[in-house]
């Protein structure tokens, strides 16, 4: 009930509250499809902070350019405005607000990319790094201030996490930490507030969502029986839109049967075993309401998350999809040795499908440490532009997002290209699903349609982008932030 | 506003940021002893009447005794504002490294602690035993003292990759590595971040700069923009916390007494002839030793200063500590007490020094008198090569017959633009005013001051000097030779004394005695900061 009264704060905001209040008890609101308030008309006036990486970049600057003084002191004012989602924090974009915040912006993605240099390379010096560091957390709090405060301050906690050698624990699993810690930080109510959040705010979860599903459903039009294995299935919403859609063909075959077998995870995380029940349970009822013949399956990784597929129940004649969304609203950063042997031991089982949704990182293969570096800050700089020009009143519940969902992947993401730095070729799953073996299915012009029609409903900052045949992507202005991609397995009859 | 420029109202917050810890030893800064002025070197003429007094007790007895009583600043007391205890298990293991020197330094002075300290000493220092130990548990996490460990040297992991990408002609690393500079430089922090100062400042003027432009420094007051009476009790104090300029001061002092000595008539005139930057300071302990030579002090004595290019404005072509303030005058204070000791003291001063000037005329020396060459770090100033003044120079002091020449200078490799690119030169400048910053840091235990400012400040000008023509020991050497001079071993009481000097200052000093050359080097943290070489006619 605290989140009742928490959201009540939040004007424009009904839609999504009530649904996320009665979630407490039935899980999210599944029924309702429909788009979100179009808060495009809100963003007028936004702050962009993506162009301050472009800018930095340019070779020919004035070297005398400078910070103005103005930025110590609004620095030092603590500006109340930054402090919560008054309106007026919208109101005082005038130019020179933005003059001092690109400025103290500017500085801060130089401290940051300072200290990453000082983690690593030939001038490696820890004590640097410390100082930097130092500095970094009396300029930034993840609570308040302008975007590029806000996310500076979860780098600069990352970064500190490698420097103290705390981030992803002592386990030399690459990926393997830094998703574990935060599960138990966050109240369930406030991870699905924010996963709600998220939805809204932003068409991360939907177009992922929504991409797999329209390639399921053109590769399942004529199967009586489905199975989609799902990776992480968290709150399980990507199914109730396929049951939907797949009750709602109009004119077209029999709704087929529908079985879903979600992965479970050991140990007492949010995803445990329970959980999944839980997700299961609510997926059986709603298919039950809407008439969808259904049944769920849980099938457990190994202790060191593994992927067996003799584990796996199968069915003679039923098409088998495989789905695998490791993009935003999921949250830690996976094994690459759990996802890999998840996506391998598909290729044993024949899939009709594999779905795949995953974040697109530039590929500094030069650059080391510090150019991947370089890459997340300018990814998730992406990502906070485009959830603020989403929301662009709502910085508490931006900051309930990135506290959430943001901070532990950009921790987990850093330790993971600090761990990895050097040691094997950086390439996305996509790129390594095409090595071993699978192939591209294209994608449908309605799917393409549907991303399109669906990125109208958000900010016209996004766009979508037909990267390869089998592969959609979605961006935020010039930056490319997920993509879907849809393979099959060599033999599939598709 | 330029990059370079320091906020005009720092945030107090920012302040107290960089000043974290050390605003815990604002109280023991005032108990001080050498805040109070009672220390010896400033007595001589703050006070008519005690004069005698202060300096029987103290200089005296310099040789041995003077510094006893002292309880050793612990290596550890550098006050940074920025440790943090994670860093502390690491950081506390550094000191090991240094410990031999330490144990032996502590058999030294085992020895000396046989000799009872004089009271006045005894008397002055008393209070610094207290604050000690408390100094050393509270500081012992954020000890960088390790010799050669150069991890606790942040700044200059910044400063040097930028200059390294002005030489590249990088600029956008360049940009990004001012822009980094900005956020951590700071006029009050510790030494990485003063050095980060001082160095974002050259930096950006070397940018920024036309050719021959002058340097208005930020920086703060200097020698020659600071009032004649502060400049005077800021060098005393700095001298009284800080060996830089006092070891080599004090070796030339005794050196200069042994050079009388070995004179075979007692009656012979003194005449020194002082190229240095002791701006006078260094010469009544040399009078009141005179006064207690066996025989008295010679019938006269002359002390012919030879004053630096006076620079109108902060030019480039200024060495650091050579310049005083305008209307800084020593001398009457001098001759009064000289007047008091019964010595009879005259001194000229030649003005606007043109090194090939320089001749017996002018300096109006004669056979008769011993003549005693005495140039502390201003000789590194005059060109090295095309056309090589210097070695003119020493030829000059060849000519002018003295009886001794003590040359100190700077152990460091040269940083002018014909031996080696613009990131060469100035991360050997850099690494020199490291050094300055660092055991400037130590004396003043990390506490803010104004006299603190100015030396620094004035050190700091080490960075845009164009006259950095530094040599290492071994090639001044050659130059003394070459121009007639023959090496002199230094006297057991002089090498002592330094030894003894020293010991009142932090332990990280080291005098180390090279067999090779008898140069005596003085050292700080393991690395050769000065030389003191004496010399005679070949």
């Amino acid at each position: 009930m605290a989140m009742v009264m928490d959201l009540d704060h939040f004007p424009n905001f009904s839609y999504s509250t009530t649904t996320a209040t009665a979630s407490t008890d039935d899980g999210c609101n599944w029924n309702d499809w429909s788009p979100v308030v179009d808060w495009e008309e809100l963003s007028a006036g936004q702050e962009d902070f993506h162009h301050l990486i472009d800018s930095m970049m340019v070779q020919d600057v004035v070297l005398n350019q400078s910070p103005s003084p103005s930025i110590y002191q609004e620095y030092n004012n603590s500006s109340p405005e930054y402090n919560n989602s008054s309106p007026e924090y919208n109101m005082m974009t005038d130019d020179e607000t933005n003059g001092s915040d690109d400025c103290k912006g500017l500085r801060l993605i130089h401290l940051l990319m300072a200290a990453a240099e000082a983690l690593t390379g030939a001038n490696k010096c820890r004590e640097l790094a410390r100082v930097i560091l130092v500095r970094l957390k009396e300029l930034v709090s993840p609570n308040d201030g302008t975007n590029m405060e806000r996310l500076a301050a979860y780098f600069t906690d990352a970064l500190q996490g490698l420097l103290d050698g705390t981030a992803g624990g002592g386990k030399h699993v690459p990926g393997g930490g830094g998703g574990h810690q935060y599960k138990e930080e966050h109240h369930q109510t406030e991870v699905l507030a924010a996963f709600q959040l998220l939805q809204d705010m932003s068409p991360y979860v939907k177009f992922g969502h929504f991409t797999a599903n329209q390639a399921i459903l053109e590769a399942v039009t004529h199967d009586r029986r489905v199975h989609i294995v799902d990776y992480d299935i968290m709150e399980g919403i990507q199914w109730a839109s396929l049951m939907q859609a797949l009750v709602s063909r109009k004119d077209g075959p029999p709704t087929p049967h529908l079985r879903i077998t979600a992965l479970s995870r050991g140990g007492s995380g949010r995803r445990s075993f329970g959980t999944i029940q839980e997700t299961g349970r609510r997926l059986t009822a709603f298919a039950a309401s809407i008439g969808q013949p259904f049944s769920f399956h849980q099938c457990r990784l190994d202790s060191d998350e593994t992927f067996r597929p003799s584990s796996l129940k199968l069915v003679r004649g039923e098409a088998l999809i495989f789905n695998c969304m490791l993009h935003l609203p999921h949250f830690s950063y996976r094994a690459p040795e759990s996802i890999a042997s998840f996506l391998s031991g598909s290729k044993t089982l024949n899939p009709r499908l594999i779905t795949l949704v995953e974040e697109e990182m530039g590929s500094p293969s030069d650059g080391g440490f510090v150019g991947r570096f370089m890459d997340s800050l300018h990814h998730y700089s992406a990502v906070y532009d485009s959830l603020e020009a989403g929301f662009p009143m709502q910085g508490r519940a931006r900051a309930l997002v990135e506290r959430v969902f943001l901070g532990p992947r950009i921790a987990g993401s850093l330790a993971r290209i600090y761990r990895g730095c050097g040691e094997e070729e950086w390439c996305s799953w996509g790129q390594w699903l095409s090595a071993v073996g699978f192939r591209a299915v294209s994608t449908s012009f309605a799917n393409h349609c549907q991303a399109k029609l669906l990125l109208g409903l958000y900010n016209d900052g996004y766009r979508v982008e037909e990267l390869s045949s089998n592969k959609l992507v979605l961006g935020w202005k010039s930056r490319r932030l997920l993509s879907a991609s849809i393979w099959t397995s060599k033999d599939s009859d598709l | 506003m330029t990059i370079g420029e320091p906020e005009p109202n720092p945030p107090p917050d920012h302040v107290l940021g960089w000043m974290g810890e050390s605003v815990s030893y604002f109280p023991t800064f005032f108990d001080d002893p050498y805040e109070t002025g009672d220390f010896s070197g400033d007595s001589w003429w703050v006070d008519g009447h005690n004069l005698e007094q202060d300096l029987v007790n103290t200089s005296a007895n310099s040789f041995t005794t003077n510094t006893t009583s002292i309880t050793p600043v612990p290596t550890d007391s550098v006050v940074s504002n920025h440790s943090i205890p994670v860093d502390s298990p690491k950081k506390r293991k550094l000191p090991d490294d240094s410990s031999p020197k330490a144990a032996q330094k502590n058999k030294n002075r085992r020895v000396n602690e046989s000799d009872p300290g004089p009271a006045g000493a005894a008397q002055g220092v008393a209070p610094r035993k207290t604050t000690a130990p408390k100094k050393g548990s509270k500081s012992a996490g954020n000890s960088n003292n390790n010799s050669n460990n150069k991890e606790g040297r942040w700044a200059e992991q910044l400063l040097n990759p930028c200059a390294a990408a002005i030489t590249a002609r990088n600029l956008s690393r360049v940009q990004h590595f001012l822009y980094v500079l900005n956020d951590l430089s700071s006029l009050n922090g510790d030494a990485n971040h003063r050095l980060a100062y001082h160095g974002l400042q050259a930096l950006t003027h070397h940018l920024s700069a036309a050719p021959g432009s002058s340097f208005s420094s930020a920086s703060g007051k200097t020698f020659a923009s600071s009032s004649p009476k502060f400049f005077r009790d800021a060098l005393i104090k700095f001298n009284d916390i800080n060996p830089w300029f006092r070891i080599p001061n004090n070796v030339a002092n005794t050196s200069i007494l042994q050079i009388l000595a070995e004179q075979g008539n007692q009656q012979t005139n003194l005449h020194i002839l002082d190229i240095g930057v002791s701006h006078g300071v260094q010469w009544p302990t040399l009078l009141e030793e005179l006064t207690r030579r066996t025989g008295g002090p010679p019938p006269l004595v002359r002390l012919t200063v030879v004053a630096p290019p006076t620079s109108d404005d902060q030019s480039r072509h200024t060495t650091p500590f050579a310049n005083g303030p305008q209307n800084y005058d020593i001398s009457s204070k001098l001759l009064s007490f000289a007047k008091d000791m019964n010595i009879n003291l005259q001194i000229s001063r030649i003005e606007n020094f043109q090194p090939q000037n320089l001749n017996s005329q002018v300096i109006n020396s004669s056979a008769e008198e011993t003549l005693v060459v005495c140039a502390q770090f201003r000789l590194h100033n005059l060109n090295h090569s095309n056309p090589d003044d210097r070695t003119a120079f020493l030829r000059v002091l060849r000519s002018l017959q003295p009886k001794g020449v003590i040359l100190s200078e700077n152990n460091t490799d040269c940083s002018c633009s014909n031996c080696g690119d613009f990131a060469t030169g100035f991360s050997r400048r850099v690494e020199y005013l490291w050094r300055f910053l660092d055991s400037t840091s130590v004396a003043f235990k990390g506490r803010e001051s104004e006299e603190r400012r100015m030396m620094e400040a004035e050190a700091a000008k080490v960075l845009i000097n164009v006259g950095e023509m530094n040599e290492r020991k071994e090639k001044w050497c050659e130059r003394m030779k070459g121009a007639g001079f023959k090496g002199e071993v230094f006297g057991e009481e002089t090498i002592d004394g330094a030894r003894a000097l020293l010991r009142k200052y932090d332990s990280n000093w080291e005098i180390r005695v090279e067999e090779k050359d008898s140069c005596v080097g003085l050292w700080w943290k393991g690395q050769q900061v000065s030389f003191c070489s004496l010399w005679k006619m070949d």
